[in-house]
């Protein structure tokens, strides 16, 4: 059962990051650090992980002279997460009321 | 912590529409529709040029006031069935507005009482545009913008304002169009005052 839920994503932060990131198309750190409550340095980190991990693709550009940081899920991170929610459903079900 | 996928939707889109620009470019539209109506021969033009001209701008004066402050986010781009929904949704507010009509008038129905009430034609269309900002977002004020726009359209179509065929709907278009610029830059100055600039580093 263990094995079946995705540690990367059972994160509390990083499971509020991904949750996020699936009901959009993408979006830039400011963002996401406005809904999430994260502070920059905690996004970025969790932000890395989940992006060595090919859940999450990270596109920098620039907005006049200013850097610009464009986030948004993968398809392997789509699939991840429905396979994340699918595994919760499962550990509660048949539990007794 | 609680994750709730729905809610985290809505609030993604409120966002997107948090700035005011959307009414003040949704009111400019409306603005140049009525223009347009007095002169046809631009109709084309005109529809064709209105997204090339609208987007650039508004993502220029979002990246200069609206990133910086609460960030950026895309929204999923819009279902293809969804434009068939539009047009659906066109042609029943076209039957439903004749239908009325003819209940009302009966045989009084002509073309120049058609033409009077096209603005409850636009009314219809702006209630189905805001009822599904509503779905999306959960914000209030598209049902007050809804309610009035319909209330509008029919307070127009009671009026008389003119011989030409298109003066009811124009002066609908104008009427409407004015108060979304208005209430667009109220909200985007309000907006600007009210969010400050994000500390350096947020990008």
């Amino acid at each position: 059962m263990a094995k079946q839920i995705d540690r990367l994503i059972h994160e509390p932060a990083r499971l509020q990051v991904v949750s996020q990131l699936f009901v959009i198309e993408a979006a830039d750190f400011l963002f996401l650090i406005r809904q999430t409550g994260l502070t920059f340095g905690n996004l970025s980190s969790h932000l890395s992980k989940l992006e060595n991990a090919g859940y999450v693709e990270i596109k920098k550009d620039f907005i006049g002279k200013k850097p610009h940081t464009m986030v948004s899920l993968t398809q392997k991170g789509r699939r991840a997460f429905n396979a994340y929610m699918k595994a919760m459903k499962n550990v509660f079900e048949g539990l007794p009321q | 912590m609680a994750i709730n996928l729905k809610e985290i939707q809505r609030q993604s889109w409120e966002q997107t529409s948090r700035d005011g620009l959307m009414e003040v470019a949704v009111g400019l539209v409306l603005l140049a529709f009525a223009v347009v109506w007095l002169n046809t021969a631009l109709f084309v033009p005109f529809v064709a040029f209105l997204p090339f001209l609208s987007v650039p701008v508004m993502d220029r004066i979002r990246k200069r006031y609206t990133y910086p402050r609460i960030g950026r986010v895309k929204v999923p781009k819009q279902d293809p069935k969804m434009t068939v929904g539009i047009f659906i949704y066109a042609i029943a507010a076209l039957a439903l507005v004749a239908t009325s009509l003819y209940f009302v008038f009966g045989e009084g129905f002509t073309t120049a009482v058609w033409y009077r009430s096209m603005p409850m034609f636009a009314g219809l269309i702006m209630l189905g545009a805001f009822t599904y900002l509503r779905s999306k977002t959960g914000s209030q004020r598209y049902v007050a913008f809804a309610v009035l726009c319909v209330a509008s359209a029919f307070v127009f179509s009671l009026q008389d304002f003119g011989a030409s065929m298109m003066a009811n709907l124009t002066a609908y278009l104008s009427f409407i169009g004015c108060l979304f610029v208005l209430i667009g830059l109220a909200t985007f100055i309000t907006f600007v005052k009210r969010t400050p600039i994000a500390g350096a580093g947020h990008g």
